[in-house]
């Protein structure tokens, strides 16, 4: 309590305090509950924010007067956040500016150099709940924002000449006896406001078109240049030598909507990275013992032979030995493996586990660039291309040829019967078989559906995905933390019933453990709170907890820990083999029983697997953990076609290799850095995480864990959405068809031309959009 | 009718000037971040509140 106002946590009450020193309260006024739980405070060590090598990625600008850096804040969430950061300069005097890009979540700020560190400015971010990700800011790229630029104004130039054209094309249109001068303004200015548009706005199309002919290949921009060539060509033969208007209006009308397709499609989610580099997992400083002194070091300045001191709760950043007697990890996120590891002095442990007892210390092996996985993390590694052929480009080709072959056919048609038509029809033909509507197509539908599946959970890197999901024929699933709920465990007691004053204190003992296995057995007797108090209470690392009152000694934890207090554990229990982790319970040196725990797997999991053999796909689990409650899983999911234990992280890989290789395309679902190869390797890859904003490895698409089991239903909006794209081509031929219909009899007019164009880009448009809507509504229910 | 083309000059001049004033805005940065203004422009500006109880704080 602290001003009569009730906190939740010691964290929550000290931003308060910051903030009402400063008279910031308006904070909690904007949002029903700003802010987020400062939860247990990891050790960070900041002061490896003022290495120089670690500030040049975040420096944008530096002179003796002003500093420009930039911070990535996962945490900024609402307005508040906005609200408060922006406000930095009224808590840190040195801060002159600070400004939010919320989409990206991130945090630019200037500061008068050399009064402030950039270590402090970290901490200060810290206490107020919104910490600095420092390795994923490394990622921002600021060629998108140039690209966006300049796509912006060749929009706005297409624009501006469509509009203006169009009105110069009117009185031609009425045919309102203007007199040979205006009429010669008026097109003479049509054609004057053509060249930039063409040249400019449109030069991306033609740069497309060549660069893909010299391949051998006919994408979309192909038919897009020879329209826009034959339109311009044309016009100016009809304005210069016939005296008539042209068709420059349908033609700054095509370029205009064009670009619009472009810029749809232009749209990323920036607010979450798919190209995870596996640096941004790990802290960016560990201690490092040098002579008797603690010093924090960032994890690429290790060097093999250095001493290095990892706290409980901390990652292992590189590969090395282990110099301290007995440690245990989790190195499920890792491996897959879903028990903690015991490991004892001289082994050798991999980087990316996380400690589990009391701090340990470690003699460096490899650098972390050249840890054992990190060649399957690491982005850098030259990625496939793994864009599928996009359906525009596929049909491209026979839409141009078909077109030709039209032209062509008419052209020579008139040639032989009226032979002052054939010119204009040959050229008719390719002028108004308007790829523009086609093009259209499906930039809309997969930026609809972009959107549609993000608000259900499911983030993808862009459009091609949307049709890879169409093309796989296998599915992946990783277990550990895919399929099951991490850090929750099912507990079961196997033995002699125990009381509930023995259970309150068993209550009591594991709520002071941090270990995962304490954890799920306090969430399963939390309901016993008898009065109880525990004179004495040990937590001995890697083997479990002693503790008791003056009439009562309760041992909890592994065989280890019997065998050191003597205590016998009946043979049938040694020798049966068990599912799951086991917890030995011991009161008074005489063995009670045992907890056994086991993995909760996600609710609604089943209806989506099942659902997807429907589908006629083959599912596979391939996971990195042992295979003990293989019979079990098999009864409670039989969905899978095969299961697969025991995968360490490159076997995960080879084994989508294998299948591959057969020609299939197969899709990989998995969540941890043990699953990075695989979801590389995979036609398409997919993260499961609890926190989209949290790290994930390199994927095609992020899915929020809580909607896998609506799994199931995304993928077949994604089919659904196939079939919108050409449903809408299939629109956009009718207009076509009606066109040519036109041109081929030499019946085309400007007026014609200039009503059809527009028409049939405004109908692709309105047609995706609320057929896309309507579809995922009635898909997802 | 001859007015007719001293209008089109004007108007295509004005017209000019709006399609400067746009590319001006797309390179001072202004359509770089389309959402957050959006947020911003709902705060309330209690801005003479802030900086005088600042002020009597350093007193």
């Amino acid at each position: 309590m602290h001003n009569d106002l009730p906190f939740c946590c010691e964290g929550c009450k000290s931003v308060y305090q910051l903030l009402n020193e400063n008279d910031l309260c308006t904070y909690y006024d904007l949002n029903n509950q700003p802010g987020t739980n400062v939860t247990e405070q990891e050790r960070i060590h900041f002061s490896a924010l003022d290495d120089p090598d670690v500030q040049k990625d975040l420096i944008e600008y530096q002179d003796e007067k002003i500093t420009n850096v930039r911070f990535y804040v996962p945490n900024i969430h609402c307005s508040s956040c906005v609200w408060l950061l922006e406000r930095l300069p009224v808590i840190l005097d040195p801060v002159t500016e600070a400004r939010v890009d919320f989409l990206n979540r991130s945090l630019h700020i200037a500061y008068k150099t050399g009064e402030i560190e950039l270590s402090s400015l970290a901490a200060t971010l810290s206490s107020i709940g919104y910490l600095p990700d420092l390795e994923l800011g490394k990622q921002f790229n600021s060629t998108e924002k140039s690209k966006n630029r300049r796509l912006y104004t060749q929009l706005g130039v297409a624009g501006f000449t469509f509009g203006n054209v169009m009105l110069f094309s009117l009185p031609a249109y009425f045919d309102s006896g203007l007199g040979d001068s205006l009429h010669s303004l008026f097109v003479g200015l049509s054609m004057l406001l053509t060249l930039p548009a063409l040249f400019y706005s449109g030069s991306d199309y033609f740069k497309a078109a060549i660069a893909s002919i010299r391949q051998r290949r006919i994408i979309m921009d192909v038919p897009i240049a020879l329209g826009m060539s034959a339109l311009f060509l044309y016009s100016v033969f009809d304005a210069v030598h016939l005296g008539g208007t042209g068709y420059f209006d349908s033609l700054n009308g095509l370029i205009f909507f064009l670009l619009t397709g472009k810029v749809v499609q232009q749209k990323t989610y920036d607010r979450l990275s798919f190209e995870r580099d596996f640096k941004s997992y790990f802290p960016i400083s560990i201690l490092k013992l040098s002579d008797g002194d603690e010093i924090a070091t960032p994890i690429q300045k290790l060097e093999p032979g250095d001493r290095i001191l990892i706290h409980k709760g901390e990652l292992i950043p590189c590969d090395c030995k282990l110099d301290t007697n007995l440690a245990q990890f989790d190195f499920s996120f890792v491996t897959g493996e879903s028990r903690a590891i015991d490991k004892q002095r001289g082994d050798h442990i991999y980087a990316g586990g996380r400690l589990l007892t009391g701090s340990a210390e470690a003699i460096v092996e490899t650098t972390v660039d050249h840890s054992y996985l990190t060649q399957l993390w690491n982005k850098d590694e030259a990625e496939k291309e793994k864009d599928s052929v996009s359906w525009s480009d596929r049909i491209s080709p026979y839409f141009t040829f078909t077109v030709l072959f039209i032209a062509f056919a008419s052209g020579i048609y008139w040639w032989i019967f009226d032979p002052s038509k054939a010119i204009f029809a040959f050229t008719s033909v390719l002028i108004i078989a308007c790829p523009c509507a086609l093009a259209m197509s499906l930039p809309f539908v997969n930026n609809a559906m972009l959107n549609l599946m993000s608000q259900e959970g499911l983030f993808l890197k862009s459009g091609n995905v949307i049709q890879r999901l169409t093309e796989i024929k296998s599915v992946f699933v990783d277990k550990t933390g895919t399929l099951t709920l991490p850090s929750q465990a099912d507990v079961e007691y196997h033995g002699s019933e125990l009381n509930s004053i023995i259970l309150a204190m068993i209550a009591k003992m594991t709520q002071k453990s941090i270990h995962p296995l304490s954890r799920s057995i306090h969430r399963a007797l939390s309901s016993f709170t008898e009065q109880t108090s525990l004179s004495h209470f040990d937590e001995l690392d890697g083997m479990g907890l002693v503790g008791g009152d003056d009439s009562t000694e309760i041992l909890l934890g592994s065989a280890h820990l019997m065998e050191q207090f003597g205590v016998e554990i009946p043979s049938k229990v040694k020798n049966q083999p068990i599912d799951g982790s086991v917890v030995f319970v011991t009161v008074n040196n005489v063995y009670q029983g045992y907890y056994q725990l086991r993995p909760v797997y996600r609710p609604g999991i089943d209806a989506a697997l099942s659902a997807i053999k429907d589908f006629g796909l083959k599912l596979f689990l391939i996971s990195g953990d042992h295979n003990a409650s293989e019979e079990h899983f098999k009864q409670h999911h039989p969905w899978f076609d095969k299961l697969l234990y025991g995968k360490h992280p490159h076997q995960k890989m080879d084994q989508i290799k294998q299948v591959q290789s057969t020609g299939e395309k197969s899709m990989m679902i998995g969540d941890g850095l043990n699953d990075a190869g695989a979801l590389k390797q995979a036609h398409v890859g997919i993260a499961v995480t609890d926190d989209i904003l949290g790290f994930t490895p390199a994927s095609d698409g992020i899915l929020n864990a809580g909607q896998l089991s609506k799994f199931h239903k995304l993928l077949l909006l994604a089919r659904r959405a196939k079939l919108l794209v050409f449903a809408s081509y299939t629109l956009s031929f009718l207009y076509n068809v009606v066109g040519i219909w036109f041109a081929a009899q030499g019946l085309l007019s400007p007026v014609i031309s200039a009503i059809l164009m527009p028409l049939s880009s405004i109908s692709v448009i309105v047609f995706t959009t609320l057929s896309s809507r309507a579809t995922a509504k009635h898909t997802l229910g | 009718m001859e007015i007719l083309y001293m209008l089109i000059g004007f108007s295509l001049v004005v017209a000019l000037v709006f399609l400067g004033a746009f590319i001006w805005a797309i390179r001072s940065g202004q359509y770089d971040d389309s959402y957050t203004p959006s947020m911003r422009m709902l705060f309330d500006s209690k801005k003479s509140k802030d900086s005088s109880n600042k002020n009597n704080k350093h007193n």
